[in-house]
């Protein structure tokens, strides 16, 4: 395989954006991304996109930004449509197939119809046939909020953690976003504020779930011989990539959680050689908080501490920007949002500039020491199992 | 070519018990029913029931958006086989509006409803 670099990000303004045009939305950040690479966009040789509702809206965004012409694939792959974009752009240059690929996701939530937020379709009554046993199941409860709830409350059950502890992740996650101009929701809140909005899925409240929000990002990827070549010198280099799946069922040895996403996070380590305590020395991440809980758990599910002692990291400050172990500096998608398929882009724009020193980051900079390696982390479900997709990403090659 | 419909004419419920097949080959359980294993592709297939007893594994509320919705209250439970030797996960409702009720780790019984899971909370 070859070595792959990201060499360029651009993201459009997260939030309610029903007005606009899918190409209103998604041309900016593809001519941002081509701005920030610094590169001629005739080099650019073929375009993943990820979006749940945007039928032809790739062929759309390269018409518009005069790309019109390459490969172009659509990818719908629920909430890791984006990262799975990513994946198979930069599967197209490791392969040798491109040497300058552009991985795009967007999404507007109105445009959704796909059962994977509801939606009285046959792959939803489908779904239901099959909702035997997993703590994400839609029978019963329905949707998303639903199933993080049930993994919560036995997650209170088994290692005591309490409601105010979710609730700690959503505090962290908006005291980031305020430094985030991009994202939907721009205001601290308090914890008793979270405590006591809406009961959504006790014990979620309303702000403890991501937002249904619109938006666009883009990433460019070059090849190391591209790289050279073409003299970009701030590229950061892509060291793993990994995908697991989950057919959901529970998971009866490992509650409460998924286990695919704890093999996924070894698998993709190995792969780029770092372990679960090189984050705490060196690195950073942003992961898929969904929902409260769902932060909590991964950071179990990956290694960082041990099941049980997720509480601890929020608590004492571990996740902070300015903690041991920074995690979604962004705001992640508690406050950036939540449009399915540009989270994973968007999650990669965000640790590229990081790493890179972006003036696009600096009021929400992870210091110095911690920008040597970082991760990014989707968990989707398609309805009926779920997918979930990691990177790791590395200054040095 | 195999038959494509893989659904034998079994109901989902015999009285408050569940229909299932176990493979006689890797021991895995499914329910509802087919004519094969989903994990080893075995067709050597046992039918057990399982139910009426469980326990309760995890549980919540349903969104109530207006006044007059109903607040429900569903959950996770695992369901035994009456030898207790077997069990599947399985996710459904329960019948109380009390949230009182239902603590984790509880046992509950399967409730005789054609189209939904419906568990009774049982006393201690």
């Amino acid at each position: 395989m070859r070595n792959v670099a990201v060499i360029g990000a651009g993201v459009s303004p997260f939030g309610r954006l029903d007005a606009l045009l899918y190409q209103e939305i998604g041309r900016p950040p593809v001519n941002d991304a081509i701005e920030n690479a610094g590169i001629d966009r005739k080099l650019i040789q073929s375009c993943y996109y990820g979006t749940c509702g945007g039928v032809g809206v790739g062929h759309e965004i390269m018409n518009e930004t005069g790309l019109i012409g390459i490969p172009i694939t659509r990818v719908v792959n629920a909430c890791s449509s984006g990262s799975n974009a990513f994946r198979l752009a930069y599967m197209d240059i490791a392969s040798g197939m491109s040497d300058c690929t552009i991985a795009m996701g967007i999404e507007k939530m109105k445009n959704v119809s796909m059962a994977v937020v509801g939606g009285g379709t046959r792959f939803q009554i489908e779904a239901k046939a099959y909702t035997h046993g997993s703590p994400f199941s839609i029978g019963g409860g329905g949707g998303m909020p639903a199933g993080f709830a049930l993994m919560g409350r036995a997650h209170m059950k088994m290692f005591g953690t309490k409601r105010e502890d979710f609730a700690n992740i959503v505090v962290k996650s908006r005291k980031n976003a305020t430094k985030n101009h991009k994202a939907e929701f721009q205001t601290k809140m308090t914890i008793d504020e979270v405590l006591n909005d809406v009961m959504i899925n006790d014990p979620l409240t309303r702000s403890q779930c991501c937002p249904r929000t619109d938006g666009a990002a883009a990433v460019i990827l070059m090849s190391e011989d591209y790289v050279k070549e073409h003299h970009i010198d701030t590229p950061i280099w892509i060291k793993a990539s990994a995908m697991g799946s989950h057919f959901g069922g529970g998971d009866p040895n490992y509650p409460p959680g998924l286990s695919t996403d704890a093999d996924t996070a070894k698998r993709v380590f190995k792969m780029a050689g770092v372990e679960p305590k090189d984050f705490y020395e060196r690195g950073f991440g942003e992961c898929h908080d969904c929902f409260s809980v769902s932060e909590l758990v991964h950071y179990e599910d990956f290694g960082f501490c041990k099941k049980g002692e997720g509480a601890d990291m929020i608590n004492d400050g571990v996740v902070e920007i300015d903690g041991d172990l920074p995690i979604n500096p962004s705001g992640g998608l508690l406050s950036v949002g939540h449009p399915l398929g540009a989270t994973g882009t968007r999650q990669i724009a965000e640790v590229f500039w990081q790493m890179r020193k972006d003036k696009e980051v600096a009021k929400r900079q992870v210091p110095d020491e911690h920008l040597d390696i970082a991760f990014t982390h989707t968990l989707g479900q398609p309805m009926v199992g779920f997918t979930n997709v990691m990177h790791v990403f590395s200054r040095d090659l | 070519m195999e038959n494509l419909i893989t659904r034998p004419k079994v109901p989902r419920l015999v009285g408050n018990k569940l229909n299932a097949v176990k493979c006689n080959k890797c021991g895995n359980i499914r329910s509802p029913v087919r004519n094969y294993c989903n994990k080893c592709q075995g067709i050597d297939l046992s039918p057990i029931q399982i139910g009426p007893k469980g326990i309760i594994i995890t549980f919540s509320t349903t969104y109530k958006k207006k006044e007059k919705d109903k607040k429900r209250i569903f959950g996770l439970v695992q369901l035994f086989t009456e030898d207790g030797k077997d069990s599947i996960n399985l996710s459904g409702t329960f019948d109380t509006e009390n949230f009182n009720d239902v603590k984790i780790g509880k046992k509950i019984e399967l409730l005789p409803n054609e189209k939904y899971n419906v568990f009774k909370i049982l006393e201690d």
